[in-house]
């Protein structure tokens, strides 16, 4: 035998037994499909496994390395979140790196990359006979200090509302927790709770800060701190409420995506303000366990509240198709100052009288004023007044802080030396989340009616509204974004402008604290633009306004208030003043508000009457009808039929 | 054979030395200010060891002269967790709720610290001696000048003080 002929006649015995090989590897995988191994496979036969389901094509692949959309791109900016230097670009790479990773195959690991990356491990130990590990090994003692997982009962979305003393807040917030059970935490204090947030230099320049934030110029960050500070943020500095809504998840679930929010602490990601912001994200976490889709929404913005939405349409659906929601509970946690403003409308009227007494005099004469008051009222007062006066520290300048620290402290000495007494814990009655009410954005049609009697259609569409008339939990006040009425057919004119919003806020200061020295005003501000009637011809007004006045909620049906405006206006006269007084009403599902006044139209004293009344039905959630009516505008009357989305 | 007892009674003597100084260092306490220096009591917010250096969180407003950021790295194993350092971090930043739940004797943050304490939240005679300590403490006139960390230090001192002495 030639040596060519032996080379050849080895090569092709090698290529048939490579095929052999080949041929019953693959049979026995395949087979393995269905029986199952029990025991851990070498890393080949693994990943070949892997590569017949294509997991990493698997939804819960994608979500636990964040690929968003069609592309196969992750959107974590962190390099050390990938395993593979293609991992960011390539899931099949990052899944076989992973797997690589598991078997040790991985170069210079100092934890256990199953303990690194928990949920992958999970995850893939369901759908891979990878080699296991108790995550409980001391080398994955990372994780168990981190959350105690034999104490963990449910996982909570925390709705925070919203807050006009940072832009970034208005919208409100949204926060994960973690909820426990522990003998070491009554009140649950030091559960877990997960943030995601711009990560921001201190003093920026508020210019650049809406800017980045706009555009992506900052990067995000999911953190972790315990319930505790968010509360003392939240409630007790912001003056904020939450909703806790607790969702019903089943052990596999909790497990999933509690090892998933280990991975992903402190990971970057692109911040933007409008869309991939604190909720859309951690609407992308609770997607991992999901099937329902909670971030996916076709609007170029995602409000924290839109997730809330989304939550109670699955758990709306789940409870008819399957007989049990997503949703078990939701708990309201009132604002600090919306406690104390309960706390002193519960006083009597001595109790009362004596609070009011202590907060507009001296204080050092705290004992002569309590002197006729029995130990009791002493006790309930002294508890309210320091409320009170810690509710001022917050709220206060700087420079007041040392007068108000003095008064605090002589109450609180004045309490300590009485004995405890425990009393009834302040029930409020809960208030409503945001999505018990309609959603903020409409699109609208209907007729207007214009001075002269003549009629014309009108389409609306409101990017986010909260009106004083509308299903929301303002409680009487208002907010609207980019409100705009197009009118259509209207003698000549075809198409045109009606009515413009560019901003809309009606601040009520429903909670006047007036036993305070200083009052609690409550205030208006409008950008927009109105379409007038002078003559017989039509004229566009673009206005900006300030306000500020004072309001008295009667009672839960009614609501008055005072207002007085000042208006710069692109027809003269240029500067305006408007007092006006403001009535809303509201029974269930009608709300009515009227406002009038005068406004100025000359420099001289000279003023016009103004009349604006506006009425809507809310026929269900999302659909409502209603009319305004304007004395000023060319539009005298629009009835109009609404959709909210 | 006496060297070799000698020796024996050396090498004895010599490993209780070592072992009671060993327990003496475990039992050592921190006082609040190691605490709040070594810990950092800002980075005692954030458990997770794999990030630093975050500034602030647009979506927190942290007005207390804390801040959002963390050291976690250089956060010692011993801080992360320990229920002194959970204290401390829990006595400093809810002073001021803590200060009311004390006036009152009750209330959430109250029940929180009795606990990290080591102590029921129900016990009495421990919450009116705190409350009676506490109210020493403001008569002394100075109270409304000292800083939160000062309190903070001040309330933990009067807890462990108690602790020890019931």
């Amino acid at each position: 035998m030639s040596l060519l002929s032996f080379c050849l006649d080895h090569a092709l015995a090698r290529r048939a037994h490579d095929l052999l090989y080949q041929l019953l590897l693959f049979a026995f995988l395949f087979l393995s499909l269905f029986v199952g191994i029990t025991e851990a496979s070498s890393l080949e036969e693994v990943k070949a496994k892997a590569h017949l389901l294509q997991l990493w094509d698997h939804p819960v692949w994608r979500n636990l390395i964040h690929v968003e959309g069609k592309n196969n791109q992750s959107v974590v900016l962190s390099d050390d979140f990938f395993l593979s230097p293609l991992g960011k670009i390539n899931p099949e790479a990052e899944l076989m790196a992973t797997l690589d990773a598991f078997y040790g195959q991985a170069v210079n690991n100092k934890v256990d990359p199953r303990c690194r990356f928990p949920a992958r491990y999970y995850w893939l130990s369901q759908q891979l006979p990878i080699p296991q590990i108790d995550l409980r090994d001391p080398a994955c003692m990372n994780p168990q200090r981190w959350q105690d997982f034999d104490r963990i009962t449910s996982i909570s979305l925390l709705l925070v509302s919203g807050y006009w003393g940072n832009p970034a807040s208005t919208f409100g917030h949204a926060l994960l927790k973690v909820n426990s059970t522990s003998p070491e935490d009554p009140h649950d204090l030091f559960d877990l709770t997960v943030n995601y947030g711009a990560i921001t230099p201190e003093h920026e320049n508020p210019f650049r800060y809406i800017y980045k934030g706009l555009f992506g110029g900052y990067q995000g960050v999911f953190s972790d701190q315990y319930y505790y500070t968010q509360d003392l943020t939240y409630v007790r500095t912001e003056f904020r409420d939450i909703w806790d809504f607790e969702l019903e998840l089943t052990e596999n679930e909790k497990t999933l995506l509690i090892f998933h929010l280990w991975e992903i602490m402190g990971m970057k990601f692109k911040y933007y303000f409008l869309k991939e912001n604190c909720a859309f994200r951690l609407a992308g976490l609770v997607e991992l366990i999901l099937k329902e889709g909670l971030s996916k929404d076709k609007k170029m913005w995602y409000l924290p509240e839109e997730m809330f939405f989304k939550l109670k349409d699955i758990d709306h659906d789940r409870m008819l198709k399957l007989g049990h929601g997503l949703v078990r509970n939701v708990r309201y946690v009132p604002s600090s100052k919306r406690v104390l403003f309960y706390e002193i409308t519960k006083l009597n009227s001595h109790e009362r009288k004596i609070f009011k007494l202590i907060v507009n005099n001296d204080v050092g004469k705290i004992d002569e004023y309590l002197k006729f008051s029995s130990e009791n009222e002493k006790i309930k007062i002294l508890n309210t007044l320091l409320a009170y006066e810690q509710f001022n520290l917050v709220s206060s300048k700087r420079n007041d802080r040392s007068k108000i620290e003095m008064i605090k402290d002589k109450i609180l000495l004045a309490r300590l030396q009485l004995p405890v007494q425990m009393d009834n814990k302040t029930k409020l009655p809960p208030l409503e989340s945001a999505v018990e009410g309609a959603r903020p954005g409409y699109i609208g049609a209907g007729i207007g009616l214009g001075r002269s009697g003549d009629s014309y259609l009108t389409l609306s569409w409101s990017g986010f509204n909260k009106e004083s008339i509308g299903q929301n939990n303002l409680q009487g006040s208002e907010f609207a974004l980019l409100n705009i009425r197009m009118g259509f057919f209207q003698e000549e004119h075809q198409v045109f402008v009606d009515r413009f919003d560019l901003i809309r806020i009606l601040n009520l200061e429903t909670m006047p604290l007036d036993v305070i020295r200083e009052g609690k005003y409550s205030w208006s501000a409008r950008i927009g633009l109105d379409r007038l009637e002078v003559n017989n011809k039509f004229s566009y007004d673009g206005l900006g306004a300030l306000g500020v006045g004072q309001t008295l909620r009667v009672n839960e049906q009614i609501l008055g208030y005072v207002m007085i405006d000042a208006a710069g206006h692109s027809i003269a006269p240029y500067g305006r003043l408007s007092p006006y007084l403001g009535l809303e009403l509201s029974f269930g599902k009608l709300k009515t508000a009227v406002a009038g006044g005068i406004e100025t139209s000359d420099y001289r004293g000279g003023f016009t009457e103004t009349c604006e009344a506006k009425i809507q039905y809310q026929i269900n959630r999302d659909y409502a009808a209603k009319i305004e009516f304007s004395n000023k505008l060319a539009s005298r009357l629009n009835i109009s039929f609404n959709y909210f989305w | 054979m006496i060297k070799r007892y000698s020796l024996v009674a050396t090498l004895i003597l010599f490993a209780m030395v070592v072992s009671t100084n060993a327990y003496a260092q475990e039992a050592k306490q921190r006082n609040f200010g190691e605490i709040y220096t070594e810990c950092g009591l800002g980075g005692m917010l954030f458990q997770h060891k794999k990030w630093a250096g975050l500034a602030a969180l647009s979506n927190v407003i942290w007005d207390f002269g804390t801040t959002a950021s963390s050291s976690a790295l250089t956060t010692p194993d011993s801080c992360m967790g320990g229920k002194e350092e959970k204290m401390a971090a829990f006595i400093y930043h809810t002073y001021d709720a803590l200060e009311q739940d004390l006036a009152k004797g009750y209330g959430e943050h109250l029940d929180t610290l009795m606990v990290l304490a080591g102590k029921n939240q129900s016990d009495a005679k421990f919450i009116e001696v705190l409350r009676q300590d506490l109210a020493q403490v403001i008569a002394q006139g100075d109270y409304a000048a000292k800083t939160r960390y000062q309190k903070a230090e001040t309330l933990f001192g009067l807890v462990e003080k108690n602790i020890s002495n019931s």
